[in-house]
């Protein structure tokens, strides 16, 4: 009753899927996964959340939250197969611990 | 074959199964047909591509496609003709308008077995990387999404109790600008001050910030302010009621005493510290001020028992609010203005309240309907 949903959950098991598919060689997802990672870097170097284009947000930031310093140090406009792995890692880990 | 294979087709036949019945669903619009008619696309193309060799992460990929057929059917075998609360939608329909465009989605309801289940289901409401999976994967492109509104089977018909949905209605607001999620993280990077709203907030002097109770507490506030620009205090009422005025709060919502509190100072224009945090974000990321958005409606047409003429989209709201001020009105009142010489009793005046609200919504509607047609 009045409740609200978290829909964060199902949008990190999609862009797992969308990562799950790039490192397998399937590109189609390469826009749309870079175009988060452009995003959620701006946001890890310091741009107001306010201003940043909204879709996804919730998916941006805890990229943010959870991979602040992989972003940093990553080129998002052409991450390797190598960089998108240890995100899925990164990922994956922060899903295992929020449900333990 | 491993066996969650076989489940994975056992899920796919049992889809193929309940779009084929959903073919005799009898609609009101050609919308929910020609959605329906996308999912018949979208389940032929899932089941073009599923391939014996898949793995785990394409099977889950699969299942979460197939949920969504099953879904959108589970809502639209209760927006039918015969069971869709049309005049409630409609109202809900023209609120959402304010703030997003319409066009782009179908509001739809599922009918619960559970007195006061009144909520939306987000699931695939803002998802953009879902819809994102069904164009790459099967080129299947949806132009309208599904508004996806749970409410009680026995309110379906209740119009005072869905003042409630004005409420539901922004969760799905919020989520499509991310007002919520946005302030909650401008207050975790401490881009916005909450000194103000420490006294309705406590828990955000703490050191580690609950960032998911913060959301919560800030989409209920958020929520109820947009339900009070549409049906004024009558969501407060409804609250107290089924909330027994609670004074505490908990993760997931803040106290019943502070969301009154709040409502009530934003409808008298009164200043408020929490008034004020969400209306800045508010402003910020849709261009659009929460406002005071119906008209007060003056009539004896109630009592007289005739439906009230609606005259703008202001007055549609607030004949809800008219049916609810009738309602908690003296019932001698009732008998004694209605000048016919019988006595109706409380549930009969409760029916005819009901009724009159339906109609008179109904009615404006209807006339809106003809006068379109008639250009």
């Amino acid at each position: 009753m009045l409740m609200s949903h978290n829909t964060s959950d199902q949008e990190v098991d999609f862009f797992l899927s969308f990562l799950y598919n790039a490192i397998n060689g399937d590109d189609r997802y390469n826009p749309t996964i870079t175009s988060l990672l452009k995003d959620a870097k701006a946001l890890a170097n310091g741009t107001s959340v306010f201003d940043l284009d909204k879709t996804s947000l919730n998916l941006k930031i805890l990229i943010d939250r959870f991979a602040h310093d992989w972003l940093l140090k990553v080129d998002v406009d052409r991450p390797s197969t190598d960089d998108l792995r240890q995100l899925q890692q990164i990922i994956n880990d922060y899903k295992n611990y929020a449900v333990a | 074959m491993l066996p969650i294979k076989r489940l994975l087709y056992l899920q796919l036949y049992q889809a193929e199964t309940l779009i084929s019945n959903s073919r005799k669903y009898n609609f009101s619009d050609t919308q929910k047909d020609n959605y329906l008619k996308k999912l018949e696309e979208l389940f032929k193309g899932i089941k073009d591509s599923i391939e014996r060799g898949f793995d785990d992460a394409k099977i889950f990929e699969k299942k979460s496609h197939l949920d969504f057929i099953f879904k959108s059917i589970e809502f639209l075998k209760d927006s039918t003709l015969n069971t869709i609360p049309f005049e409630v939608v409609g109202c809900l329909n023209k609120a959402m308008s304010d703030w997003i465009d319409a066009q782009k989605f179908i509001i739809v309801t599922s009918l619960q077995n559970n007195l006061y289940s009144f909520s939306y289901d987000l699931s695939y409401a803002m998802n953009k990387n879902f819809y994102q999976s069904l164009e790459t994967e099967y080129g299947v492109v949806f132009d309208q999404k599904l508004v996806q509104i749970n409410l009680p089977l026995t309110l379906s018909k209740d119009y005072l109790s869905s003042v409630a949905l004005y409420h539901e209605l922004g969760h799905f607001v919020d989520l499509q600008h991310s007002i919520t999620s946005t302030l909650r993280y401008a207050i975790y990077l401490k881009q916005v001050s909450v000194t103000d709203v420490l006294g309705y907030m406590p828990f955000l002097t703490a050191t580690d910030i609950d960032l998911l109770k913060l959301e919560y507490h800030l989409g209920e506030y958020f929520c109820d302010l947009f339900a009070a620009q549409y049906i004024g205090e009558t969501i407060g009422l409804f609250l107290q009621y089924i909330t027994s005025n609670s004074a505490k709060d908990s993760p997931t919502h803040p106290s019943t005493v502070n969301r009154i509190k709040v409502i009530s100072d934003f409808i008298n224009g009164t200043d408020n510290p929490v008034v004020n945090l969400i209306q800045t974000a508010v402003e910020a990321l849709t261009g659009k001020k929460m406002e005071i958005r119906y008209s007060k409606i003056t009539s004896d047409d109630f009592y007289k028992l005739i439906p009230y003429e609606i005259k703008s989209d202001a007055e549609l709201h607030g004949s809800i609010m008219y049916g609810w001020q009738v309602w908690l009105d003296d019932v001698g009142k009732f008998n004694q203005c209605m000048g016919y010489n019988v006595n109706l009793t409380e549930p009969t005046i409760y029916r005819v309240i009901n009724s009159l609200v339906e109609k008179s919504i109904g009615n404006y509607f209807t006339i809106q309907h003809w006068a379109k047609n008639k250009v």
